[in-house]
């Protein structure tokens, strides 16, 4: 048996220790995922937290197919989407998406987030799909089947993913010209 | 050879090909696929000179405080047994049981049920009324506070076979099902009321997002609704009915928005 699973056992059985070293184990990662996702340290703070609290109210949900840590990684996803739902309907401006320009706004995020400011303007600009899937594969060094049983998608279509992923970041990043993407379809 | 394949040029940045293998296909590449390729290698470069990030020491106790606050009002509101554990059986069979009735019995009365749309969500006010049991929607709804939709033949059906008109096709009364409170909010409460009330419940495996869904929650019951936007938007969505075990009651709501079938948040 897995240590976290192990520690999920104990916290479902009762033991609030082992939910906090559950949190102290993975907390890193779930931020870092929330952070790419969401590009505001508040942001993904806020999504963090979340996503610990579903830990905690959900837990005995995890059905044990998949890794723990895979569970986790898709509830901080699903929790950024809801977060970013959440903003879009807030603010008038709509966060950057598609090929849309940087919003100018988000100067600030892009040094909050810490990544080179042409590097995460250009990643901002991916749809998301795709920077999901570079975030996990590209930053996170996830493989990508992994990352294929965290978006529930086939291996196939997260390379078709970050292959276009990147081919657009190269295109912002000024290392490839514009032009077609001559795979249209992803990979089943 | 196809000499632009993007699976070979995804293998070839990955450096996962064998040297012999890569350096051949290399080489073949027409100048499209190599540039492809440097770009590709660009951008793997780039990100892997990036430095991980992670929380400094303020924003690991930020997190650890909330974390802990937002257990300590949860905790508040369920006890621990009822967040991590399931529920007693027998309740649990009984509200199921009346489930089925209930569908019947609605049909039976041509009471077709839907959530259409047009006006604000009459609720809360007959709450304690409400013939379901539900209990927490868990952390996708704790933020919930809102839902505009709007119920049309549901909140009559509901009054017309409310809890004294259980009665089953042999003409036996069913036990109305318990009130339990729970946190979540009216207008889902009613929300819940009204999708168990209609019980249209069918053709489950052919949802889009079932599966998805299905990974990190167990689902058992959806229903098509109209959901109305803060910007007053209709957007088409299925809400889930979950259940926090394979046999006990239907317990929360979900909505999933039917064209991208990621989870509607509602504040």
């Amino acid at each position: 048996m897995s240590e976290d699973i192990e520690l999920l056992d104990r916290f479902i059985a009762g033991d609030q220790e082992a939910f906090n070293q559950l949190m102290r184990a993975h907390e890193d990662r779930v931020f870092a995922i929330a952070l790419r996702m969401m590009r505001n340290r508040d942001a993904a703070l806020d999504a963090a937290q979340e996503t610990f609290l579903t830990l905690y109210r959900k837990a005995d949900r995890f059905h044990r197919k998949s890794a723990f840590s895979t569970w986790l990684y898709r509830v901080t996803i699903n929790t950024c989407y809801d977060q970013l739902r959440k903003q879009k309907r807030r603010q008038a401006d709509p966060l950057p998406e598609t090929n849309d320009p940087v919003d100018p706004h988000s100067a600030d995020e892009v040094a909050a987030a810490e990544l080179r400011p042409d590097l995460a303007a250009a990643l901002a600009t991916l749809p998301e799909d795709f920077r999901i899937a570079v975030v996990l594969s590209d930053f996170e060094g996830n493989s990508l089947e992994m990352v294929a049983e965290i978006l529930e998608v086939p291996v196939g279509t997260v390379k078709s993913r970050l292959f276009r992923g990147r081919r657009l970041l190269a295109q912002k990043l000024g290392n490839l010209s514009p032009t077609p993407d001559p795979q249209r379809d992803e990979h089943g | 050879m196809d000499n632009y394949n993007p699976d070979l040029i995804f293998d070839l940045a990955a450096g996962i090909l064998p040297e012999d293998e890569a350096r051949a296909a290399e080489a073949a590449l027409t100048a499209e696929g190599r540039a492809e390729l440097a770009a590709q290698r660009a951008v793997l470069a780039a990100i892997a000179a990036e430095p991980m990030v992670g929380m400094n020491d303020i924003e690991r106790a930020q997190l650890h405080r909330s974390v802990a606050d937002g257990i300590a009002a949860t905790t508040r509101e369920l006890s621990p047994v009822e967040i991590a554990q399931p529920r007693a059986s027998t309740r649990q069979t009984r509200s199921v049981r009346w489930m089925r009735w209930a569908s019947a019995a609605t049909a039976a009365a041509m009471f077709v049920g839907v959530v259409a749309v047009g006006s604000q969500l009459s609720i809360g006010g007959d709450s304690d009324t409400s013939d379901t049991t539900i209990a927490t929607a868990g952390g996708a709804l704790s933020s919930a506070t809102t839902v505009a939709a709007t119920t049309t033949t549901a909140e009559a059906a509901r009054a017309e076979a409310g809890a004294d008109s259980f009665e089953s096709a042999d003409g036996a009364l069913l036990e109305p099902p318990e009130v339990r409170s729970a946190n979540v909010e009216e207008d889902l409460r009613d929300l819940a009321v009204t999708m168990i009330n209609t019980q249209r419940f069918d053709s489950l495996a052919t949802l889009a997002c079932y599966d998805e869904a299905m990974q990190e929650l167990t689902i058992v019951d959806w229903e098509p609704v109209t959901f109305i936007s803060e910007d007053g938007s209709e957007v088409e969505a299925i809400g889930f009915s979950y259940r926090t075990t394979a046999t006990a009651d239907p317990t929360a709501i979900q909505l999933y928005e039917v064209a991208t079938c990621l989870p509607i948040v509602t504040e």
